[in-house]
């Protein structure tokens, strides 16, 4: 076992970069759960198709990495709003199970419309931002994941002005708290539903922009990220969005730290041991106290 | 009328799909035709006009252009047989390939190996690729009594079964982790490395296990002392931390078993925490995905990897020209040992100057070709041992140097010297 400060000190740090991207993919995933109580099973197929975007603009298009969020965040409300009006409106009021099945279908068609179309190819990126790397210490910093955990954090804080500042974002905080009150005092909820669909589905395209130089895109990308964004959301407490937040950093950090310590798959049983510990102990997640 | 209109859809896919699983299964019926073949093929010799000799690989299905690659190779091989004359202790007598298509799966290859044997009268079957398919294909093979040269599939158990009509001419699985160690011990001569310690960095699937398994086996014998291995799970998010507890453990060298997805993420880690100046050596994975080169640019100059067969191989260019004018590619591992085997076959039916399998089988046994144009192998003789085995197969140890796998061992096929840097 090889263990020294400087190891600490390297998986705290891509920990916490790592998981600040944790954060991102995972707030939209629960602003969908908090506003429409639907839980998106193909949330991290969404952010496959996003990273396929930003990678053909990348390596085809010769485009900044940056700049491509320019395209996926439209894109990615797009095809939100899209799949939202043509199957996940009809069903919102089913049962739960219909809800599941429908989204874990959505999930399977996106992942195998992207092995026909895309090919099983792993595909990377190579960008100005990939090799920039510095040193703090002897703990190597990599300047692409640096950026995008700064941008996680850029774009979550505004996404949170938003929802508390804007008209708009209080309708929709409104609507997730009583429907029946929001609809009472004039909210279009319906429009109100769309838009939080879309700006859920957005934040990932925001997501696959600041993961693509230092990130592979392949069509199963999205099982691994999609479940890591499940067991965020439900540690932070589902519909919580500071929550959600912290606990991406907490994933972050136990997946790396597990990395450190445990050898192999083992580090992944660490985080889902974490996982199944919370709902055992707290099942309204870690932050989730206020909520309903 | 909803109801009817979405019957009917249903009722159009159903069939649509019987039509074309029905496509799917016909090349194993259409050959019934020509059954009689079977009486004629055996035995007489001077009549014989035509040599049947069956090939099996995947040719349709998820691995048909790896299938492909193989039957190219091969059929490059007859045709140049062919050519130059036949098998002339027969009297100039041309060898007809049939072929058999597994279509990836292990009933079906049995299947096919059932009717190139019985309906098509092969003497002889070569194949198969996946070692899923060629363990089963082979023992059906042993059964009817007909051999069956392995070009290509390398689990370690096809020959270790004791079978007496199974011969492998590509290495065994374990010998990729063998030649990776034998290649660490040979840096002290080549390159003026003198390793001590190597650290082990694999993802932890069967292939990466197994592999690591041989790895600290050969290890351990060559006297080189193992100081960490790290396993990892190949779909990890970021790997920077993996590669920095190879770092703090200080290897001379470093053995890796990998995937693409994975040896991208440790390719640049290694550059992001300066461990250029430790030789990365790879088991064939990732690194030998033409991807990993152009996705990663300069990152991945110095990487050492495993290659069955390379263009750039001392005497290759030959081989590979012939095989570009033909196909339009490169040729890969696949093709050159598909192709070694045509001339394994055309070389045992020379010298058995029989289509008796039985001769053939004895014949293929006592195999022995010198290096030359017929035999492409980076070795100086290729034989089978009593198991059914070439023992000399070695691979080819590739580093990328300007963008391109160049083959820097065994070091008289070398095309370029190793290059390390400090």
């Amino acid at each position: 076992m090889v263990f020294s400060f400087e190891l600490l000190g390297q998986a705290l740090v891509t920990g916490i970069l790592i998981g600040g991207i944790f954060a991102l993919i995972s707030v939209g995933l629960s602003l969908i759960w908090g506003v429409m109580r639907i839980i998106n099973f193909a949330h991290g197929e969404f952010l496959m198709l996003a990273m396929y975007i930003a990678y053909f603009l990348v390596a085809k298009g010769g485009w900044d990495p940056y700049l491509t969020i320019l395209v996926t965040a439209p894109a990615l409300f797009l095809i939100g709003v899209l799949i939202f009006q043509s199957t996940i409106r009809p069903i919102l009021k089913d049962p739960p199970m219909n809800q599941i099945m429908l989204t874990v279908g959505l999930s399977l068609i996106l992942q195998n419309l992207a092995l026909v179309f895309f090919k099983a190819d792993v595909l990377t990126a190579n960008t100005a931002y990939t090799r920039l790397n510095f040193f703090l210490g002897g703990v190597v910093v990599r300047g692409s994941q640096l950026i995008a955990f700064l941008g996680s954090g850029l774009a979550a804080y505004l996404l949170y002005w938003f929802l508390q500042k804007t008209e708009t974002g209080r309708a929709i905080r409104a609507a997730s708290i009583n429907r029946d009150a929001a609809t009472l005092v004039g909210i279009n909820v319906r429009n109100t539903y769309l838009l939080a669909f879309g700006i859920g589905s957005a934040s990932l395209g925001v997501a696959a922009s600041l993961m693509i130089p230092f990130y592979y895109t392949s069509p199963t990308v999205g099982l691994f990220f999609g479940l890591i964004a499940y067991v965020v959301v439900v540690l932070g407490g589902l519909g919580n969005f500071p929550g959600a937040l912290v606990a991406g950093l907490i994933i972050g950090l136990t997946e790396s730290i597990g990395a450190s310590l445990l050898p192999g798959s083992l580090a992944r049983v660490l985080t889902f041991s974490i996982f199944i510990i919370v709902l055992l102990l707290r099942p309204q997640g870690i932050f989730g106290g206020k909520q309903k | 009328m909803k109801h009817n209109l979405k019957f009917t859809l249903l009722a159009l896919l159903i069939v649509m799909s019987v039509i074309l699983s029905a496509c799917g299964s016909t090349p194993t019926q259409a050959p019934a035709t020509q059954a009689p073949a079977e009486t004629e093929a055996p035995t007489e010799a001077p009549a014989v006009q035509t040599i049947k000799v069956g090939a099996l690989y995947p040719l349709t299905g998820d691995l048909a252009k790896l299938g492909e690659e193989n039957k190219d190779g091969l059929q490059l091989a007859i045709d140049e047989v062919n050519a130059a004359g036949g098998i002339t202790s027969m009297g100039g007598a041309q060898i007809e390939l049939v072929w058999g298509d597994s279509q990836g799966k292990p009933e079906i290859g049995i299947s096919e190996v059932t009717r190139l044997v019985e309906q098509e009268g092969v003497v002889a079957i070569i194949g198969a690729y996946q070692s899923g398919v060629t363990t089963p294909a082979t023992q059906e093979a042993e059964r009817l009594g007909v051999p069956f040269i392995v070009s290509m599939a390398v689990s370690d158990k096809i020959t270790e079964r004791g079978f007496k009509y199974t011969f492998r001419i590509c290495p065994k699985a374990s010998w990729y982790a063998k030649d990776q160690v034998t290649f660490v011990k040979d840096l002290k001569d080549l390159a003026g490395l003198d390793v001590k310690k190597v650290a082990l960095l694999h993802e932890d699937t069967d292939f990466g296990e197994s592999t690591a398994a041989g790895q600290k086996k050969y290890l351990e014998e060559a006297g080189i002392e193992m100081v960490l291995e790290v396993k990892y799970s190949a779909s990890a998010a970021d790997l920077t931390t993996e590669v920095a507890k190879v770092k703090a453990a200080n290897p001379d060298a470093v053995l890796t078993v990998t995937y693409l997805n994975d040896s991208v993420l440790i390719a640049r880690a290694r550059e992001a925490l300066g461990m250029t100046n430790i030789p990365f050596i790879d088991a064939a994975g990732g690194t030998v995905d033409p991807e990993f080169i152009k996705q990663l640019g300069p990152t991945a100059e110095g990487w050492f990897t495993e290659i069955e067969f390379t263009k750039y191989a001392a005497g290759a260019d030959v081989l590979n020209n012939a095989y570009k004018a033909k196909f339009g590619d490169d040729i890969t591992g696949n093709g050159a040992y598909a192709y070694q085997a045509g001339y394994v076959i055309a070389d045992a039916l020379e010298r058995a100057a029989s289509t008796d399998r039985d001769a053939v089988r004895d014949a293929i046994a006592e195999t022995d070709m010198p290096s030359g144009p017929k035999m492409v192998l980076p070795t100086d003789r290729i034989f089978f041992g009593d198991d059914g085995q070439n023992p000399n197969a070695p691979l080819f140890i590739v580093q990328v140097q300007n963008g391109e796998l160049i083959p820097v061992w065994p070091g008289a096929y070398a095309a370029a010297p190793i290059q390390l840097s400090q």
